[in-house]
């Protein structure tokens, strides 16, 4: 499938805004099941400097350093990607969940060192009382990508999607104690259970198809940056899952960045000085070509 | 051979039983304590509570505090120093030398090629560990150097030998207390160090700053700064990065202070921009960057990770330097060691295992009742770790089942530890005995041109019965040692004023006008109060009452309801309340808190002041405490006088020690706005309006400090003439406003950016023509009174414009030089 994406970021500013610098993880990245054909970020006003590297992770991050004094800055992002759709991968084929920390912990092939990396804490995913909720689906031996899609399940079953309940910094056992979240939060806590048990997990930030083909229902959360997470097998490498739709993804998931949770692949991170009060508008559009 | 070596001042000093003591073997103290033996044996001698006394008074006068579980506390020495034994020295030097290497290279690894992640260590052991930065992978350290500082925490077992307990490398500190220790113990026993012999640190301190900066220097440019980055005063060891950077000749800056553009970190200074080489960071690794680290973090600066991973500036030590400072590494090292060294591990650590290691992971659970069992990857406050901190388990172990089962969930997360016995060592209590207490011993190792570097000295920590207590520590020289280490080469640079931060800059202005705004709030109020003691010169009470309380209030110095209750009730209202009115920093009257500006401002600055005008703010600070001696008008009177003697002092100090750059100016500058402005307040208040109270003239000339120079200039009674030509147009006289006028110009003419573009910059028109219209005055004409209004029109109007061009120039300096960010103070 190939898609056009734009993406508008607005932040309008009660005060002028005398210096500003931004971190943006807005450009979709390639990788085996995505290929980027093109991309551009216009950033208004005209930056001091923009640059564009990799990060530790390997996804594009873009930096700005604007000096003009504004009370607006728009980031405008828009890029062609080619989404491979993921077949071929059986649930029930993979390896066991106990088979999957033992290899990721051995870190003996190049592809286990990376997933061996994902297995522990980090800033926005802790692990008290995901343990917990997880061990119900423990069942031994039971495959590693059907456990996966359980716990998808349940998180869908158990957590209403409602915002304005938690914000980019609620912990996991605070989404947990409500109940309630957004697909950020649901995809921390799938990383919390997956990692207490020893198991490699990844934060993913991206899009959703925006206008479903006919007849289909739109998917939650297509109307702005999306994010879930994704289980890595010794047998099929990387799977992502989406905890807010309730389904493993296929085509209609596109990738801008990956990293241990929402900290690492944030779409915008600023600093500014002055600014007062600010507003933030997000436009996003997916549409096939 | 030896004669008696039991000591009678240490006659009932019992070390317990079990543990190996630093000053006795058996009763007799070892050889490398003898001498000081003389001064302890003296039976005669009150030596322990004399020392113990002095001690006390220079770490007071000094205002040595720290800060530990949210308190600050005043930091404690015993007199005694900790003597390290030159031959053991040695073997810790070059374990420690060995060590730092060591560390070094594993951080170099993580944040390089990882190798070591590649089969020789465990990935949890970093990527479990949250000091591990992935911000900072990529980041190509000068010469390889990521650490150039490290401390390491020392305790002695049972059977005499020495363990590592912890490695230091995230920012170590303590630093500035072991030198503080030291200045104070070579002050309070000059003739024991002299007779020790014992090594000096200066050496260690000078070959660490030239050898960072000469890195630094390398990646840089040659103009570039080396600085120290601080969160500043409300820092737990704020205390000693000032010492050190006054020390090693580094501007103390805060993260507003830097700037970063097209990827280089700039300090912002009165002169403009100014590259930055080096960046000694204070500040945890977190806070470095809000924009790749913590986000909420406003101590730090947006792009100086990317700037220092394009090797354009470095920061010592390297951001994420913590990633080894934790006990998860320590079973580790000895292999390490071989395969990097191709060495030995000669100075083990206390024998640690990490669950994050299966058969480690077993060993600790089966054995949960004999080991003290750690957060792996935690760092702990380095002055709030007390002894104790080593011998008690982070995770309570008082129910070994769960907690078994609490690590096996989530095994790389702990650490069992064997649990050591350390060493004693004598203490003076002063009950007046001395006792035996654990110590540990903190080293230091910094980076030189020649290597790593172990200091000769150190600091040794204690808990006594009296609490946390630390301990000079002294290395007795070998005949000849000292001559052949003495640095041939001088400091290279030392900084100049011309980089002075813009924003402590704008401190030292506001505090030449807090210190001269608390010597008129001073004399104001003392002239109130000679008048309640009956001192007064306005023979007229009520009158006179009426002046005083007027001026007050219209500076703020005393509230409008108590200043309406004084008018009302006379002197007895204000009588009644001299604390609250004077000292009570609730209070909405003005000294206390005109006191607390000076000494929050001085803070910012304090390595900019001497120790000794640091002093004279210390005691200032303690007046207020002095309320218990206040209880009449006469005494009250004293206190003032007390405290305008010490203002003059701190004049005195920082007029005869401070450099003449800037920052000098900038202060005096700040003083004579502040003068400018009371004069024009005091005399418009006193002078322009017509019936004059009698004695309003005298009161003028005792508020301005010119009573003494009018009665020889004039030799007779005050009249509306002289005192306006004192106070106005004399140009010789330094409390007149003229004079405050051409010293602002004169200071402000030689300060950056002062000649504009087109003529004379906006600030010296200001002053010029406020210098004219003063100079141009006719006496007589200013004398005239409106009859209409009773109102001096033309002084009225002089000394208006005359306070319009002192706001003017106050906005402007705020304009040109000073850091916005900090806001409007008034």
């Amino acid at each position: 499938m190939e898609y056009q994406i734009q993406h508008t970021t607005r932040f309008t500013y009660e005060q002028p805004v005398g210096s500003s610098y931004q971190t943006l993880h807005l450009t979709p990245r390639s990788f085996d099941r995505q290929l980027v054909n093109r991309a551009a970020v216009r950033v208004t006003p005209e930056p001091l400097s923009q640059e564009t590297r990799i990060d530790f992770f390997g996804n594009s991050v873009t930096d700005l350093f604007i000096r003009n004094p504004h009370d607006e800055l728009t980031i405008f992002s828009e890029s062609n990607v080619v989404v491979t759709a993921n077949e071929g991968v059986l649930l029930d084929l993979s390896p066991s969940w106990e088979t999957t920390t033992q290899v990721a912990r051995s870190a003996l092939t190049d592809d286990a060192r990376e997933a061996g990396r994902f297995c522990f804490p980090s800033p926005h995913v802790e692990l008290a009382g995901a343990r917990d909720y997880a061990r119900p689906l423990m069942a031994p031996g039971k495959p590693l990508l059907r456990l996966a899609m359980e716990l998808t399940e349940r998180i869908h079953t158990d957590f209403e999607y409602r915002g304005g309940v938690t914000d980019v910094h609620t912990p996991v056992p605070d989404v947990l104690a409500s109940r309630a979240g957004v697909c950020q939060d649901f995809a921390h806590l799938g990383l919390a259970c997956l990692r207490a048990w020893g198991l490699p997990a990844r934060y993913v930030s991206g899009y959703l198809l925006t206008r479903p083909p006919e007849g289909q229902a739109r998917l939650t959360g297509a109307d702005a940056s999306h994010a879930w997470f994704s289980v890595w097998c010794p047998e099929f490498g990387w799977v992502d899952f989406d905890p807010t739709n309730n389904l493993k993804t296929h085509a209609e998931h596109i990738t801008i960045g990956w990293g241990r949770d929402y900290s690492d692949v944030s779409p915008t991170r600023g600093h500014i000085h002055g600014g007062g009060a600010q507003q933030l508008d997000v436009a996003v559009d997916v549409i096939p070509v | 051979m030896s004669q008696t070596t039991s000591v009678p001042l240490t006659a009932a000093y019992q070390p317990p039983a079990g543990v190996y003591d630093e000053f006795t073997d058996n009763g007799r103290t070892r050889d490398h304590w003898r001498f000081l033996e003389e001064v302890l044996n003296d039976p005669a001698s009150q030596w322990a509570e004399e020392q113990d006394a002095s001690i006390r008074r220079l770490l007071n006068e000094n205002a040595v505090t720290y800060f530990a579980d949210g308190t600050l506390r005043p930091w404690q020495l015993d007199g005694l120093p900790f003597v390290l034994e030159p031959g053991e020295w040695a073997a810790l030097e070059t374990g420690l030398v060995q060590r730092a290497n060591l560390l070094n290279r594993i951080v170099a690894d993580f944040y390089g090629p990882t190798n070591l992640l590649k089969g020789t260590l465990p990935q949890s052991l970093v990527f479990a560990n949250s000091n591990y930065l992935l911000p900072s992978v990529g980041y190509r350290a000068p010469e390889q150097t990521f650490l150039s500082l490290l401390s390491f925490d020392l305790g002695r077992t049972p059977d005499g030998h020495w363990r590592v307990l912890a490695n230091r490398t995230e920012a170590p500190s303590g630093l500035g207390y072991a030198l503080e220790n030291r200045m104070i113990m070579s002050r309070s026993v000059p003739d024991l160090f002299e007779r020790g012999s014992i090594a000096r640190l200066a050496h260690f301190l000078r070959s660490y700053s030239t050898g960072m900066q000469q890195t630094a220097r390398r990646i840089g440019t040659d103009e570039g700064l080396s600085v120290i980055l601080s969160a500043g005063p409300d820092q737990s060891t704020y205390f000693e990065q000032v010492f050190l950077g006054r020390y090693l000749g580094f501007p103390i800056v805060e993260g507003a202070d830097l700037a970063v553009q097209g990827g280089r970190v700039y300090l912002k200074t009165l002169e403009g921009l100014k590259p930055v080489n080096l960046i000694m960071r204070q500040i945890e690794s977190m806070e470095m960057d809000p924009m790749e680290l913590d986000a909420q973090s406003m101590l730090g600066a947006p792009g100086v990770l990317r700037a220092a991973s394009d090797g354009n500036v470095m920061v010592a030590n390297a951001v994420g330097s913590g990633v080894v400072e934790n006990d998860a590494i320590m079973s580790f090292l000895p292999g390490l060691c071989e395969n990097l060294l191709g060495e030995t591990l000669s100075l083990p650590s206390l024998a640690t295992w990490w669950c994050g290691q299966p058969d480690a992971l077993e060993h600790v659970v089966s054995n949960l009742d004999r080991l003290v069992l750690r957060d792996a990857f935690e760092r702990k406050p380095l002055l709030s770790t007390s002894v104790e901190g080593y011998l008690s388990s982070d995770v309570n172990v008082s129910d070994p089942l769960p907690v078994a089962e609490r690590i096996r969930e989530m095994p790389y997360a702990y650490v069992g530890r064997e649990s050591i016995a350390l060493s004693t060592v004598p203490c003076w209590n002063p009950a007046g005995h001395w006792e035996a207490a654990p110590m540990t011993l903190r080293m230091y190792v910094a980076a030189t041109e020649d290597g790593y570097q172990v200091m000769p000295g150190g600091l040794v920590r204690v808990v006594t019965s009296q609490g946390d207590v630390s301990k000079d520590v002294w290395l007795p020289r070998l005949r000849g040692d000292e001559i052949t280490r003495l640095p041939a080469t001088a400091l290279p640079t030392r900084r100049s004023d011309r980089d002075l931060p813009s924003r402590t800059a704008d401190h030292l202005f506001w505090l030449g006008r807090y210190l001269e705004r608390t010597e008129g709030a001073v004399r104001l109020y003392r002239s109130l109060f000679r008048y309640i003691a009956g001192e007064g010169q306005i023979s007229d009470q009520p009158v006179a009452l009426n002046i005083l309380t007027r001026l007050l209030s219209s500076m703020d110095y005393l509230s409008t309801h108590r200043a309406r209750r004084a008018a009302g009730a006379g002197r007895m209202a204000v009588e009644q309340e001299l604390w609250s009115i004077l000292f009570d920093p609730e209070s909405e009257d003005g000294l206390a808190r005109v006191l607390e500006n000076v000494n929050r401002t001085a803070e910012h600055v304090r390595e900019r002041l001497s120790r000794d005008a640091w002093r004279l703010f210390e005691s200032m600070r303690q007046a207020p405490q002095l309320r218990w001696r206040v209880h009449t008008a006469a005494d009250v009177v004293r206190l003032l006088d007390d405290l305008i003697e010490k203002l003059s002092a701190v004049n005195g100090q920082i007029h005869e020690n401070m450099t003449r750059g800037y920052g000098w100016r900038l202060l005096e500058s700040g003083r004579r706005l502040e003068r400018g402005q009371f004069l024009v307040r005091v005399i418009r208040d006193l002078c322009t309006r017509e019936p004059q109270p009698p004695g309003s003239l005298a009161l003028l000339l005792d508020l301005c400090d010119s009573t003494l120079t009018h009665r020889s200039r004039y030799q007779s009674n005050p009249t509306l003439t002289t005192v306006l030509d004192l106070m106005l147009i004399d140009e010789s006289n330094p409390r007149g406003l003229i004079f405050q006028i051409e010293t602002l110009k004169r200071h402000l003419a030689t300060m950056p950016g002062w000649e504009g573009e087109r003529g004379l910059a906006p600030a010296q028109r200001l002053l010029l023509a406020a210098q004219t219209d003063l100079s141009l005055a006719d006496l007589d004409k200013l004398a005239n009174v409106l009859s209409k209004t009773g109102l001096r029109t033309h002084l009225n109007r002089l000394l208006k414009r005359t306070e319009v061009s002192l706001s003017d120039l106050q906005a402007e300096l705020t304009r040109t030089y000073f850091d916005p960010v900090i806001g409007q103070r008034h």
